[in-house]
């Protein structure tokens, strides 16, 4: 009954080959909101269905989840369309929710740093779709010159997104890291190769998007008060980071 | 490499100096772990030459900055190996002020040298760029022998004024034995500049050397006081940086019998003009073409890159892009 619940569990917190299914319907939603909802949702359902179960977590299971992390990291490099990427880095993220299972209100509280900094920048994709029909490097080069508010933000959703320090993700994956039930040096290996990856990605997609020469002149750039809104909300993402760096350490 | 110049100069000047902080912020570990150091003059040992050689024939300034961070990095490296720890902390601030002025110097320049190259048509100008030295005018013999014992007496009379016992301490040994190089290359390099007075150029060298060891040794051991005020605590960074004493001195005797040899040589191949054998020029010419492509690490990280993506990219057609 638990080996269903945890099979179940494996297409919330995604374990390559069910990870498919979070990342197909990702890719249908297009509206920012309702991928903003299924990125913030989606983890604690599985988190809540880990929570039902009697037994403890198979070890094995743990070893699945860091391979499908690493395949969906190791997957990303290739990405140029940011609205997959962010599928992609989610999956690879909430796998590792997997490795060293704790007790229910951390877990929730780990599944949601991994979720927030991605939800910011889902958030911040809808701007480039709304303008662009697609955020893809192909149509989005140069946007340093041609929308630089824009540019700049998503330079720092990016690095939110990869788990640069001080946002919560960076916390998630530390405590990931650090939690005792799983402290081998083959894990840490795993996870810190996975961090890398994610890097080499964002930076790929900044390389596409931000520098060049633009692809399109006469982009309208975001407003300054949706600036100063964005603006704000990653100095809250860096809060809450920081605060949950002291709940989760 | 491409990024803004600013950055690099902050980046050379400050992040990549962490190495040395490191190592001095965890010294009480390093002491009590005295092998781990001699692992740590090594890697430093290695980085210290292969930075300093691939920055000599890079044709970017910024590369060449580059590299030349990479040599002194390695060099801070294995100060920390030889137990100077100290010496790293000071060796990481002057490396970033003068590293972070060079850098941020280096647009401009390369902009004024695109109208004019500025350089005068001097002595110093047709040895350095043009390099046309001198035809050999002293006894090779009496120039190798200046070569290898003045740097030798100045660095042995500095660090005698600063501590009489540092024969005693393997690192100082070990420090003083790169400084004597360095001195050495440096007579070595200037001693076929065109010049009319050669007592004047040798004297104002050897002043300015004087200058520097004196500089670099008192200012060393001020921060070795500074930074580790118990004496019996520096006292056992210098012990756990050691090896056995027998192994110490034959290695020391040995790597002196090869530099000595090897300068001798250089010096005698000058007079027989060995340089100019087809063999030599070919040799050279291999060395050049594997340091001037970076020894092919670029180009290896660059394929393997290449491959990782397009394998990425495989897989994620393979799968649909779910």
């Amino acid at each position: 009954m638990s080996l269903t619940l945890y099979l179940i569990a494996g297409l919330f917190l995604p374990l390559f080959p069910l990870s498919m299914l979070f990342n197909q319907m990702f890719a249908r939603l297009r509206h920012p909101w309702l991928r903003v909802l299924l990125l913030l949702a989606w983890p604690q359902i599985g988190v809540l269905l880990l929570s039902q179960a009697a037994d403890p977590v198979p070890d094995w299971f743990a070893g699945w989840a860091l391979l499908s992390a690493a395949f969906y990291a190791y997957r990303a490099i290739a990405l140029r369309e940011v609205g997959l990427w962010i599928g992609y880095i989610a999956t690879s993220a909430w796998a590792l929710l997997w490795i060293g299972v704790v007790e229910p209100s951390l877990h929730h509280l780990l599944a949601l740093g991994f979720s927030l900094p991605l939800a910011f920048t889902a958030l911040l994709t809808g701007f480039l779709e709304q303008r662009l029909g697609a955020a893809h490097t192909a149509l989005g080069g140069g946007m340093a010159i041609a929308a630089p508010r824009f540019a700049g933000l998503f330079v720092v959703a990016v690095l939110a997104a990869v788990a640069t320090p001080l946002f919560p993700n960076f916390f998630s994956l530390l405590a990931t890291l650090l939690n005792p039930a799983a402290l081998s040096p083959l894990f840490a290996l795993g996870l810190v190769l996975i961090w890398l990856l994610w890097t080499w990605s964002g930076i790929r997609l900044l390389q596409g998007i931000v520098v060049g020469s633009p692809v399109r002149n006469g982009l309208q750039d975001l407003s300054m008060t949706a600036t100063w809104v964005y603006s704000a909300g990653f100095v809250g993402l860096l809060l809450i980071g920081i605060n949950m760096g002291g709940v989760l350490l | 490499m491409s990024g803004p110049t600013p950055v690099s100069a902050l980046m050379h000047a400050g992040i990549v100096n962490s190495g040395g902080f490191l190592i001095n912020r965890f010294a009480p570990l390093f002491v009590e772990s005295g092998d781990v150091l001699h692992a740590v003059f090594v890697v430093g040992l290695v980085t210290a030459i292969i930075g300093s050689v691939l920055m000599l024939t890079q044709h970017d300034v910024k590369k060449a900055l580059g590299y030349s961070t990479m040599g002194q990095m390695g060099f801070m490296i294995m100060e920390c190996g030889v137990g100077a720890f100290s010496l790293a902390v000071y060796h990481l601030i002057a490396h970033g002020l003068f590293k972070g002025t060079l850098f941020l110097s280096a647009g401009g320049i390369i902009g004024e040298a695109r109208k004019d190259d500025g350089v005068p048509k001097e002595d110093l100008y047709t040895f350095v760029v043009e390099r046309k030295p001198a035809r050999q005018r002293r006894p090779w013999l009496l120039m190798a022998a200046i070569t290898l014992a003045v740097p030798g007496i100045i660095l042995f009379l500095a660090h005698y004024l600063v501590e009489q016992a540092f024969f005693e301490k393997q690192g100082a040994v070990a420090l003083l034995f790169f400084g004597w190089i360095t001195g050495a290359q440096l007579i070595f390099a200037t001693h076929r500049m065109r010049t009319e007075n050669l007592t004047r150029l040798f004297t104002l060298i050897l002043v300015s050397f004087t200058v520097v060891v004196l500089g670099y040794t008192l200012i060393a051991h001020a921060f070795d006081l500074f930074l580790y005020p118990d004496p019996a605590f520096r006292a056992r960074i210098y012990e756990a940086a050691g090896i056995d004493l027998i192994f110490f001195d034959l290695l020391v005797v040995l790597v002196t019998g090869v530099i000595v040899l090897g300068w001798l040589f250089t010096y005698y191949a000058e007079q027989q003009r060995l340089t100019e054998r087809s063999w030599y020029h070919e040799l050279r010419r291999r060395f050049y073409r594997a340091i001037s492509r970076e020894l092919y690490v670029s180009d290896a990280y660059a394929w393997l890159s290449r491959q990782l993506i397009a394998g990425a990219n495989r897989v994620n057609t393979i799968m649909r892009w779910h």
